[in-house]
């Protein structure tokens, strides 16, 4: 199950762009968006980001634009 | 298509194949697996088969469709990835709004395969050649993802083009080529013909795609019957089908889903309930489709591999998941109580519903059931706005929530189940 996580992000021009989040009482500042797709619950999109973060840890977190919340997805194995 | 790089009245025909596709998104996803062998699988705690390797991963002679277990046997070394259907969904899409800025005639012909239409537009992008050149390169700036391009006056030729020099390939088979280059080629390496049918035509002696265009009609139909007639006419490099574009596509013939259960399964309540998990996202899709359908197909898949489709025909269309689930089970039930053989475990099963017409078409009741049904549509009907609104997962049976999930109910009479699948 996705957890809820703080997120600061940029939102500009139609592009949102994450730049920390905190995690396990950890704040993570990512230092480049890998990938991303945008998936659909119900009629809302929910955008998601594969970041890498200064550490060189990989994450996926994401954004449901109706509740406007971020989620913490996954993290790879060795976190 | 006699110069490449000259407009053309011929048809010229543009396939892209995305290059180990799923794999190629989640080196994407984790630049840390670009070199190593990867496989994409389902869920590695379940049986499964690996859906797509990489290119590393395929010198180990792993390729989609080998079991988990043989390729971690093949390549202990490798990395083996969970899939994300909606992942490879999205990129797909995405590049086939890339193919639509080449042509209006986009036809996606499965997730990592598309053909283009290219006749009147290859002139605007510097000829078929240069149209292949720049939308690899697009693709590749867009996405990071390489494809090959194959280039033809059909989808025949195209096809078999954009194989020719995989990975990242691009390449152009002309009618010109058809003896010198096409011919000579093994059958398999024809569109349309799959592993069994090459392995069939080689112990015939067809070696080559030259030597099957040489084989009477009648020969090829009578051993592979439609599909025989059909890879003849094809193996001359001729090929009149159009591309069709998403806005042509025709109504589908018919809607239906299968589930490969976690475990072979034996557990009538258990398979009863997966048999109405298959009805409502049948009845759903029938819904959405604004159609109804009058033939319902149930197919089972035993243990050992034996596969078995029963269908039954009613009187009236239906697109209600009772309607429906009431005729898979009532199958189910038959088949079962028949023969002592169809009473061994169960590995899949799956339900269809055919005989398509538009939601208009017949009744679906009889005038003692109308209040039920009333009652029964309007619950339907919400649950189909929820659904369409918070996605499919926001409401289900009450049957199929499992206790430890968050109970969000809908009526378990309405759902149609006897006492033996109350178990929740």
């Amino acid at each position: 199950m996705s957890e809820t996580i703080d997120v600061i992000s940029v939102f500009r021009k139609k592009t949102i762009k994450p730049v920390r989040f905190r995690y396990a009482g950890k704040t993570h500042k990512i230092t480049k968006i890998l990938y991303t797709w945008v998936t659909r619950e119900g009629s809302f999109p929910v955008h998601h980001f594969s970041v890498e973060t200064k550490d060189g840890n990989r994450f996926e977190i994401s954004l449901n634009s109706y509740t406007m919340n971020w989620a913490f997805d996954s993290a790879e194995p060795n976190v | 298509m006699p110069d490449p790089n000259c407009w053309t009245t011929e048809r010229v025909v543009l396939h892209v194949d995305m290059d180990a596709f799923f794999a190629s998104v989640e080196e994407l996803c984790d630049p840390a697996l670009v070199g190593r062998p990867v496989m994409v699988c389902g869920n590695r705690d379940t049986r499964t088969v690996v859906a797509a390797a990489n290119y590393q991963a395929r010198k180990y002679g792993i390729s989609a469709g080998t079991p988990l277990g043989i390729a971690k046997a093949k390549c202990p070394g490798g990395t083996f990835v969970e899939g994300d259907p909606e992942k490879y969904v999205y990129a797909s899409l995405r590049m086939n709004d890339v193919c639509r800025q080449f042509s209006p005639v986009v036809e996606r012909y499965s997730i990592d395969e598309s053909f283009l239409d290219i006749t009147g537009t290859a002139k605007f992008f510097g000829g078929p050649l240069e149209t292949g050149r720049r939308l690899k390169q697009r693709i590749k700036n867009e996405f990071g993802l390489t494809v090959s391009v194959g280039i033809g006056p059909n989808k025949i030729l195209a096809k078999t083009a954009s194989k020719l020099e995989k990975p990242d390939g691009l390449a152009m088979l002309t009618e010109a080529d058809i003896p010198r280059r096409f011919h000579p080629m093994p059958v398999s390496e024809m569109f349309g013909i799959g592993d069994r049918t090459a392995e069939k035509l080689e112990k015939l002696g067809v070696e080559t795609i030259g030597e099957l265009a040489a084989v009477p009609p009648e020969v090829l139909g009578r051993i592979f019957g439609v599909v025989g007639r059909l890879i003849h006419a094809a193996a001359p490099g001729r090929d009149a089908s159009p591309i069709i574009a998403e806005a042509e596509t025709p109504p589908p013939k018919s809607v239906g889903n299968s589930y490969t259960l976690l475990r072979d399964s034996n557990d009538e309540d258990h398979l009863l309930r997966v048999l109405l998990g298959l009805a409502s996202k049948v009845g759903r899709r029938l819904r959405e489709h604004g159609t109804r359908g009058r033939t319902v197909t149930l197919t089972i898949r035993f243990y050992d591999f034996t596969t078995i489709a029963r269908a039954k025909s009613l009187p009236i269309h239906i697109d209600r998941d009772k309607q429906i689930y009431d005729a898979a089970r009532a199958i189910f039930i038959c088949q079962r109580s028949k023969s002592p053989k169809y009473q061994v475990p169960i590995r899949l099963l799956g339900v269809s519903v055919s005989g398509l017409a538009d939601q208009q078409t017949g009744s679906q009741g009889s005038l003692l059931d109308r209040n039920y049904w009333s009652k029964y549509d309007g619950m339907i009907r919400a649950a189909d706005h929820i659904r369409d609104r918070y996605g499919e997962r926001a409401t289900t049976w009450a049957c199929l929530v499992r206790r430890a999930e968050n109970p969000r109910i809908l009526s378990r009479k309405m759902a149609g189940l006897n006492s033996e699948t109350r178990r929740n």
